[in-house]
């Protein structure tokens, strides 16, 4: 299983391009991995501008199934869960 | 001319508003001066407790003039400060004031940077006015962020030219909606800080921009507007959060797992 820590990759969850780099970073573990785990260990809280940028930029290349399947998120404040949970779990549901 | 003389009360809001006022006036080269300041009324020692005339005169009105355990003083913070000023500023008072862990004001210091990232999408200066105020005999905390940018309405008219100054700031909180999408501009920013301070806090959020000016409030299961009228010319945006303290729990440190719905 890939592992990708995202203070070492972007340094904070806050903005819209701190989020285009981990999306990077997940394109290209993905690539390399079946399945990955990212941490936000030393991350305290994540916009939704990072998110946005990040997470749910995934479901433009894979579906949320998928991400399901292959992305595991460790480490992570329960704020930093509803955000990505409000993000895409929701955003799928109405899209449905 | 401003002229306090007559300034009974002035809240977290009015206190950023008003400074952001004179700093728009300024920054079109007004020739801004202080007229009523001199007296010895709360509203001025409030005024001059909280830095408002140290960071527009230059010097308090009062030497003994100090900030108060349940003020965080009027700032300007620049968006590429504005996250570091969040954590070491910010959440550290608000800890202080209400008692309660870090973890636990995590949602409502995404919802402060949120406002920083709406202010960087939206506004050619990317200066935001900040100013919180505790009120412990009512449990509530008052956090007011201003900017100078082109204001709400104007931003919304450009894709929805015929909607009013209330109606533009009612559709800019709806959830996906945005004049400028990118990558982390999704426009859930605003709806993100309505759930999170009405409908799950149980507070208030008031929008002032250009003539509109629109209350957020819980109502029933859902969210409320109220459109307040005659509150005259906001340059920008001011957005007035009013906390609950008493519904604020108070988290530990350690994380959650975190598991898909």
């Amino acid at each position: 299983m890939g592992m990708i820590r995202v203070q070492e990759i972007c340094g904070a969850g806050d903005t819209g391009p701190q989020g285009e780099q981990l999306y990077n970073a997940i394109l290209s573990e993905l690539a390399q991995h079946d399945q990955i785990a990212i941490s936000f260990a030393g991350i305290d809280t994540a916009t939704s501008s990072f998110v946005n940028a990040s997470l749910f930029r995934l479901l433009s290349n894979i579906s949320l199934d998928e991400i399901k399947r292959r992305v595991k998120i460790i480490d992570s404040s329960r704020q930093i869960n509803d955000m990505i949970k409000r993000r895409l779990t929701r955003e799928a549901t109405v899209a449905a | 001319m401003i002229n306090f003389s007559q300034l009974g009360f002035i809240k977290p809001a009015g206190v950023t508003f008003l400074s952001n006022l004179i700093l728009w006036l300024k920054s079109r080269n007004v020739d801004v001066r202080f007229d009523g300041h001199t007296g010895n009324t709360p509203a001025l020692r409030f005024l001059d407790d909280s830095l408002f005339f140290q960071q527009h005169l230059g010097y308090p009105l009062n030497d003994r003039a100090c900030v108060r355990s349940t003020t965080l003083p009027l700032m300007n913070v620049h968006h590429q400060d504005s996250f570091a000023w969040v954590r070491s500023t910010l959440v550290p008072w608000l800890s202080s004031a209400l008692n309660v862990s870090r973890p636990s004001l995590y949602t409502f210091q995404t919802c402060v940077s949120e406002l920083f990232n709406n202010i960087k999408d939206h506004s050619s200066r990317e200066i935001g006015s900040v100013f919180a105020q505790h009120f412990p005999n009512i449990n509530r905390v008052g956090i007011a962020v201003a900017d100078f940018g082109r204001g709400i309405p104007a931003s919304v008219r450009s894709v929805h030219p015929d909607l009013s100054d209330n109606e533009a700031i009612k559709r800019a909180v709806q959830a996906n909606f945005t004049i400028r999408s990118t990558p982390g501009n999704q426009g859930v920013g605003l709806d993100y800080l309505l759930q999170s301070a009405v409908t799950n806090n149980g507070g208030a959020v008031t929008i002032y921009s250009s003539t509109g000016a629109v209350l957020f409030e819980p109502s029933g299961t859902g969210i409320g507007t109220n459109e307040l009228p005659h509150v005259g010319f906001c340059p920008g945006a001011t957005i007035d959060m009013w906390l609950r303290t008493d519904t604020i729990q108070d988290l530990d440190e350690e994380p959650e797992v975190f598991e898909w719905e």
